[in-house]
């Protein structure tokens, strides 16, 4: 059987990733933000016995191909020729919504339109005919609230019984016969007619478009077309001067007839969304509320996931001890005591406050609240040098930093998408809440709140001054204009909210299980062995024996770099595994210390490595020394090699230097 | 609803939290003043309390100039206000977890009563805000 291609394409925050999980059964990421979903992404659907492959394209208002997100779409549609293009619409928004449905028109998709959020629309005082859109456009057109999951049946079977449909043509009286003259040329290459809607060349012509531009030049029609082209320009350049504006504004034309029939305005009202966002967006309170409900955010994150984490820990206390003593063989009773269960143990008690910090920025992304965030935080962004959507992926970095990275992606201006994955891997992710939260607890009793916070926010400053720095020195020139449009306020969704919260925290559970759990593994095996071979689980207890295996060997050579903070060897070890996920570096102590992560604050704060100013500068190091594998990798991916050399570099000297600044005014304070 | 009631509770609630704000941020440098309930000494804590202060005098300053708006001063206040009782409720519950089913050392011989702090009270009474609010999409108020 073969599989039949179909394509979810929309404006951004229209709702394509929920239809598309109602389609699949997947789970992708929703949240109520535009911009999303950057990549496509791919899911499977059987309906009437037929397989059809489903593809979550990114939210795009145009097909012009100006910035990343556009380009994967639009290629997409033009190359893969799905079988069928459902365009999702936000029926509360209908005419700048049409405007990439006119487009895909051009491009000769087979079109089938999900008219989406209509309870919203409804909320506003619109009232929108599906069936009169349908007889004006020419296409299905199925309304649908994807969030309560109505209409998704409707939609599967329309977009069945519209497989072998021909899709309408638009057209453009004023350029009608312009068109018609290029495709008269340009049909004379098959190559051509069998690979593209000639229509859709001839008007992308006119719009001077770079890539379709390309494909003529490889045309054996190529000089014949160029020449018409100059043609026909010249004449409507004549008539109409810019051809792209006078297009668009035919386009705009079409759309708001066809929105004049197929919408009626009942009466005026005050939205729920307008009352909120007179105060959130708040040229002057719009940044206090955004700390107070950041700070809220924080405090649910940890003060209410404190028992959960007490059962964790209890539980690995017990297993310990359970195993240690329950095993004669000591390799193996240690292998297990000591290095997997109390490092993995170490970490995993962070599972309760990580899945938290999950949950409330899920639910503030799906409130639709992150937006206003965005928009709230351009200002400050601006003076900076940063765009005003820098902040989405910024506050993405808080989760985990490989995801932001990629979110990246909607940033239209390459310098500012740049400057933005480089300035990333300072927003400080998850996997460094454990370190801060094991320090804080050993040496900052009763203030574990302020110094992790002031953790955060000194990632913030260090990000906004790099991005200043790079700004004046590497790219000049201002950052480009900010345009976001604010989504409506949700009531939880709750389904979208725990599902998003499940694939995160699934995420991090995975990176337990796998390079977490290796690296504790490698970390235990050469503490235990040494030059001189097995030293026996006694090496984790007794700090003579400990000196003379292999990670002492790598702590003594390292020692001389982190001699300036008065960090022994071990810090310097955790330090260098944590390379690979920061997690390890609480787990390695762990190990290194000998305990169970129960007592691990106790042995730290008692075993005089370090002092508090030491401590701080070690989480203020841990911050910002090297982003881990999986980001480094990432930003290899979405800006370049040099690129990634420089993050990295950078932060090493940032890393050195800052920690450097806190010891010595910490020293010459106390 | 009328512009009248509006005016009142901006006023009333603006004030309360102006009070609070004000009690938490002294006890954070020191000077510990009870009314009622004692201060938690966090900083942010007098931050917030003096940022929906100022939300709901900014509506009260609308209201007296007859704008329409001062509505949304008093729902995004109340919003804020309620929002934050109940992540003092969340937190009494966790720390009723600790103290009952996990007898943490930590918690030996606390009582709910430790947790109740200004902010939940004051969210608790901004209930009263909110309900006089909630259906003002469909009944505009009348200035
Ligand atoms: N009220 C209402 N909300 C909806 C409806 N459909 C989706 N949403 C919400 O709209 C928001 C955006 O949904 P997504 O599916 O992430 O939108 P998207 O089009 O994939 O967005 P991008 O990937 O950013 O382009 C989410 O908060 C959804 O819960 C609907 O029919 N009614
Ligand atoms: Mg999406």
């Amino acid at each position: 059987m073969k599989e039949v291609v179909i394509a979810l394409i929309g404006n951004p925050n229209t709702g394509k990733s929920t239809i598309f999980n109602a389609l699949t059964g997947l789970r992708q990421h929703v949240g109520n933000w535009p911009g999303v979903t950057v990549e496509k992404k791919e899911g499977e659907l059987d309906h009437k016995g037929i397989k059809f492959r489903v593809v979550d394209l990114p939210g795009v208002y145009g097909l012009t191909a100006y910035s990343i997100d556009e380009k994967i779409a639009r290629n997409f549609i033009v190359q893969e020729k799905p079988k069928v293009v459902v365009d999702i619409i936000d029926a509360s928004n209908l005419e700048r919504n049409l405007y990439l449905a006119l487009q895909l028109l051009e491009i000769g998709a087979n079109v089938v339109i999900a008219l989406n959020k209509i309870d919203i629309a409804e909320e506003k005082g619109y009232n929108v005919n599906p069936e009169e859109l349908e007889e004006l456009l020419g296409v299905p057109v199925v309304p649908t609230i994807a969030s309560k999951g109505e209409g998704i049946d409707k939609l599967k079977e329309r977009i069945v019984k519209s497989l072998d449909r021909k899709p309408p043509i638009v057209e453009y009286p004023n350029f009608e016969p312009y068109i018609k003259k290029l495709i008269k040329v340009l049909e004379k290459d098959e190559k051509l007619i069998r690979q593209y809607n000639l229509r859709w060349l001839a008007i992308k012509l006119l719009e001077e478009d770079n890539d379709v531009r390309a494909i003529i030049e490889k045309s054996k029609m190529r000089d014949d077309v160029l020449k018409t082209l100059i043609d026909v320009v010249n004449d409507l350049h004549k008539k109409y001067g810019d051809i792209e504006l006078a297009l668009a504004d035919e386009r705009y034309r079409i759309i708001s007839e066809i929105a004049k029939k197929a919408v009626t305005k009942k009466e005026e009202r005050i939205t729920f969304t307008e009352m909120l966002d007179e105060v959130f967006t708040h040229k002057y309170l719009g940044i206090p509320v955004f700390f107070s409900l950041m700070w809220m955010a924080f405090k649910f994150t940890f003060d209410v996931s404190a028992p959960f984490s007490d059962i964790i820990d209890a539980f690995f206390g017990w297993l310990g001890d359970a195993v240690g003593s329950g095993i004669g063989n000591d390799a193996l009773a240690s292998l297990l005591r000591d290095g997997i269960i109390a490092g993995l143990g170490s970490v995993l008690v962070f599972l309760p406050p990580i899945a938290f910090l999950f949950l409330v920025f899920s639910w503030l992304e799906d409130s639709g609240y992150m937006a206003r965030a965005a928009f709230v935080m351009d200002r400050v962004m601006h003076r900076f040098g940063l765009h005003g959507k820098s902040v989405v992926p910024m506050i993405m970095g808080f989760g985990c930093n490989v995801p932001a990275i990629m979110a990246t992606r909607t940033l239209e201006d390459e310098k500012d998408r740049i400057l933005t994955i480089l300035i990333n891997p300072l927003m400080s992710c998850s996997a460094r809440l454990p370190v801060y939260a094991l320090f804080a607890g050993a040496f900052f009793m009763g203030r574990e709140g302020t110094v992790i916070t002031s953790m955060y926010i000194l990632g913030i400053l260090l990000a906004l001054i790099l991005a200043w720095l790079v700004r004046r020195f590497i790219f000049k020139g201002q950052p480009s204009h900010f345009v976001m449009e604010l989504p409506p306020y949700n009531k939880p969704n709750w389904r979208t909210i725990f599902g998003v919260t499940w694939t995160r925290t699934e995420k991090f559970l995975k990176k337990a299980g796998t390079i977490i759990f290796a690296t504790m593994i490698i970390v235990w095996l050469l503490s235990v062995t040494g030059p001189s071979g097995y030293l026996g689980s006694n090496a984790l207890e007794s700090g003579e024996l400990l000196a003379k295996s292999w990670v002492a060997t790598i702590g003594r050579a390292l020692e001389p770099i982190f001699k300036p903070f008065g960090w022994d060897w071990k810090a310097g070890v955790a330090l260098f595994f944590g390379f690979l996920a920061k997690e390890v570096v609480v787990g390695t102590m762990g190990i290194l210390y000998g305990v169970g992560e129960e007592s691990l604050p106790y042995a730290l704060a008692s075993s005089s490595a370090f002092t508090p100013v030491t401590a701080f500068a070690f989480m203020a190091f841990v911050l910002i020394y090297v982003p881990c594998v999986a980001t480094i990798g990432v930003i290899k991916q979405e800006a370049g090699t040099k690129w990634a050399l420089f993050a990295l570099l950078y932060e090493l000297l940032l890393a050195y230097l800052v920690a450097l600044v806190i010891v010595l005014i910490g020293g010459a304070l106390l | 609803m009328k512009i009248k009631t509006v005016k009142y509770l901006t006023l009333i609630f603006g004030f309360l939290y102006l009070i609070y704000g004000i009690i938490e941020s002294l006890s954070y440098f020191g000077r510990e003043t009870t009314v009622i309930v004692s201060p938690t000494g966090d900083l942010f804590v007098g931050f917030v309390l003096l940022t929906i202060s100022v939300i709901y005098l900014t509506g009260f300053k609308k209201a007296l100039e007859n704008d329409f708006k001062a509505t949304s001063y008093l729902y995004a206040g109340s919003i804020l206000s309620i929002g934050l009782a109940i992540l003092a409720l969340l937190v009494i519950g966790a720390d009723a977890i600790e103290a009952y089913l996990l007898k943490s050392e930590d918690f030996i011989g606390w009582t709910p009563l430790d947790d109740v702090t200004s902010y939940l009270v004051l969210g608790l009474l901004s209930i009263f805000a909110y309900l006089s609010v909630k259906d003002v999409s469909k009944k505009p108020v009348k200035v």
